[in-house]
């Protein structure tokens, strides 16, 4: 598997941060992309939903939320609806055991060459490492995803995968891997893709993908793209497997509309992805054309685990990607810094909560999870714009700080933490000190401190020591008025109310 | 029992228990109330329909109804003209038995056999009927029931015939009014041609899907 995405355990975030802020190509893409993507999400809400955009997430909230506290019902419903319709459903505890599924499927084919839609499930599993070791030939067929793998690069986010990478990256790769001409023009590029995919679709002898939803009255896939490739890849060739995480669940096409409405607004501003794809079984009899045989191959992975924790909440993610363009840390650091397929503030709650769950630590070695993620919990300003984004309201702010929580009681939180907390607590205990201490830091930055013109605000461009960091990058702004203790002391008490108990 | 089906009882068993380790915390799904966009009582969902599939980037032709078949197979003539060059193929995949000999008759000697998979990368333009259409979105809603699967993805000029009096007011009604529309083997709704902006946000069409849909909207 990719390192990138799948990185060796422990995973230090820390390196990677830095390279990524160094890189100033990466902070141009990223920063004008999310941003980008971000205020044009918040235009459409406002445009189509105005005032009902918190009702719309909250129905959407809990619609998954219904169907995750009754997921057991849903996935008996699913499978004997799905196998009706002619389908053939398979069980993965592990991503490995989800791969042997599939070349399982290939071999009984003799399959050589495959066909793949964009999923992120599939890269969770190493599918395509997996299939190419086979001796099966994969072809990512999502543009960005084609250009990352001919690349050996891996996805950088959930919906706009090569969000890191520039027309300049792609021109070059097509031109040492496909023999094409150099060109930068956006159009004539993805017509090269287009061209150098049409015979291969044609000639696949397995198409695979992920899927958005599954729906458990009918027994139906639901597959969102926008370039058609999902369609082409289970049209052409006679067999097709979906691979889907079982949070994809939700009661049936009654319950579908928030979703579709939803995803497509908060992923890319569009009011919906160009084509909303149900598969339901194999071609029917007397039809041209379709897969004669379909499987779902159902992934736990770790899934299971998260549905019996306290993070539950956490399958509700759509994948829509919202959060990672309203997260100011993603937007510096890019998705790589992440270690994991999925990046940004749902990816720093997730990453660890899946691998805890799959218990894949090293024989002898304490439970994973944050152990080996002992960063993610960090990598956030704990700002909010993610819960504000996120259109099934998951608080990702209160599960990082539960991370964090925990990253302490396990002792994993570095030591300069712990000491200053300690002096804290040390000085807090001791109000004479603390004044004396408040008051010398108040006064030290007072001295450092330049004005802004009015004289109201004052800003710190260097601060000494451990604070130097802060302001690397920015400036630190410093309360230059009346310090709440001085204002407290000098106002007159308040009358008590007669006869009040307050 | 196949080792299929232990896995699957398998891991049923393990959500089972998964689901009871945490309290339920929401017992009924809630009214999607506010989802809907469109009431059902939108008087002319053709002019809404045409305004958000040409914002969506496809092309609408109005046909009067009155016109009846003429209407549709000048309409179709034209839009073949436009986009079927040299000896370019077109295959028509419409269920309609009437819009079917439309457009059978607009295609002449381009018409494709449609019956072979395979061919339709050769085509240039594929014809379909739909469903249903949504006005809310602007979007076809085209089933493999009645038809030949890819029609409307593999050609590079996609054309779609609606009737007026085929359209939704809002994607609600597509799941709660014509659950028929989903129950074939496949089934797409289609909101503007194939697209993507992968390559530095630059949109461009067409890149696996059609780079054109054209609407011929009859009524």
């Amino acid at each position: 598997m990719n390192e990138l995405i799948a990185p060796a355990l422990p995973f230090d975030m820390k390196p990677r941060a830095r390279e990524a802020v160094r890189d100033l190509k990466l902070q141009q893409f990223v920063g004008n992309a999310t941003h980008l993507k971000d205020t044009q999400r918040g235009g459409i809400f406002g445009r189509d939903f105005g005032p009902d955009y918190d009702d719309l997430r909250t129905v959407a909230r809990d619609t998954k939320q219904y169907a995750l506290d009754h997921l057991d019902e849903l996935l008996e419903r699913f499978i004997a609806n799905a196998e009706q319709s002619g389908a053939k459903v398979h069980a993965a505890t592990t991503g490995r055991e989800a791969c042997d599924i599939a070349l399982d499927i290939a071999r009984a084919h003799a399959a050589k060459s495959c066909v793949k839609s964009k999923s992120m499930v599939t890269e969770e599993i190493g599918l395509l490492p997996a299939f190419e070791a086979a001796g099966i030939k994969t072809l990512e067929t999502d543009l960005g995803e084609f250009i990352l793998q001919i690349d050996g690069d891996a996805p950088s986010h959930i919906v706009t995968p090569m969000i890191h990478k520039d027309r300049v990256a792609t021109a070059k790769s097509f031109v040492r891997e496909l023999g094409a001409r150099y060109t930068e023009d956006p159009t004539e590029l993805t017509m090269i893709a287009r061209e150098h995919m049409r015979g291969l679709y044609r000639a696949a002898d397995i198409g695979v993908s992920g899927a958005n939803f599954l729906l458990a009255d009918e027994g139906s896939a639901v597959i969102c793209t926008n370039e058609g490739n999902f369609d082409l890849s289970v049209g052409g060739p006679p067999v097709h497997i979906v691979f889907v995480g079982i949070e994809k669940l939700i009661r049936g096409a009654r319950d579908l509309a928030p979703f579709l409405k939803l995803l497509a607004r908060s992923g890319t501003a569009q009011p919906l992805t160009v084509y909303t794809s149900f598969v339901r079984g194999p071609r029917r009899a007397g039809e041209h054309g379709g897969p004669k045989e379909v499987h779902f191959v159902l992934v736990d992975a770790g899934r299971v685990g998260v549905l019996a924790s306290e993070k539950r909440d956490l399958l509700r993610c759509i994948r829509c990607g919202a959060c990672l363009n309203a997260c100011p840390v993603y937007r510096k650091v890019g998705g790589h810094a992440y270690g994991s397929m999925y990046a940004g503030p749902i990816g720093a709650v997730l990453t660890p909560e899946l691998e805890r769950a799959q218990g894949t630590a090293s024989p002898g070695q304490p439970a994973a999870g944050l152990t080996n993620y002992p960063d993610l919990p960090r990598a956030s300003s704990l700002c909010g714009a993610c819960y504000e984004a996120c259109p099934v309201k998951i608080d990702i702010p209160k599960f990082l700080l539960h991370d964090r929580v925990r990253l302490r009681a396990q002792g994993l939180s570095p030591k300069s933490e712990a000491r200053v907390l300690a002096l804290w607590r040390w000085l807090a205990e001791r109000p004479a000190l603390f004044r004396l201490a408040i008051g010398a830091v108040r006064l030290h930055a007072r001295m450092l401190g330049r004005k802004d013109g009015d004289g109201e605000r004052a800003w710190l461009s260097r601060a000494p020591g451990p604070g130097a960091g802060w302001t690397q990058s920015r400036d630190l702004g410093i309360a230059t008025g009346e310090s709440f203790r001085d204002w407290f002391a000098s106002r007159e008490p308040r009358p008590k109310k007669p006869g009040g108990s307050q | 029992m196949t080792a299929r089906n232990t896995a699957v009882a398998a891991l049923l068993a393990r959500v089972r228990d998964a689901v009871r380790a945490q309290p339920v915390t929401v017992r009924d799904v809630p009214s999607h109330a506010v989802v809907r966009r469109v009431s059902r009582d939108t008087t002319n969902l053709a002019d809404l329909f045409a305004t958000k599939a040409t914002a969506v980037g496809m092309r609408v032709t109005r046909v009067d109804a009155a016109e009846n078949d003429a209407g549709v197979d000048a309409a179709l003539a034209t839009l073949i003209a436009k986009h079927a060059k040299g000896d370019a193929k077109v295959v028509v995949a419409v269920r309609d038995a009437n819009l079917a000999a439309c457009a059978a008759t607009a295609a002449g000697d381009r018409l494709a056999p449609n019956d072979n998979d395979d061919l339709l990368f050769d085509c240039e333009v594929g014809i379909t009927d739909v469903d249903c259409a949504i006005a809310e979105s602007g979007s076809l809603v085209i089933s493999t029931n009645g038809r030949i699967r890819n029609a409307w993805i593999t050609p590079p000029i996609h054309i779609a015939i609606v009737r007026a009096d085929q359209i939704l007011p809002d994607l609600v009604d597509l799941f709660e009014l014509r659950p028929d529309a989903i129950d074939a083997a496949s089934t797409t709704v289609i909101t503007g041609p194939s697209k993507t902006a992968d390559i530095e946000g630059v949109l461009v069409t067409g890149v696996h899907g059609p780079a054109a849909v054209e609407i011929v909207l009859v009524g």
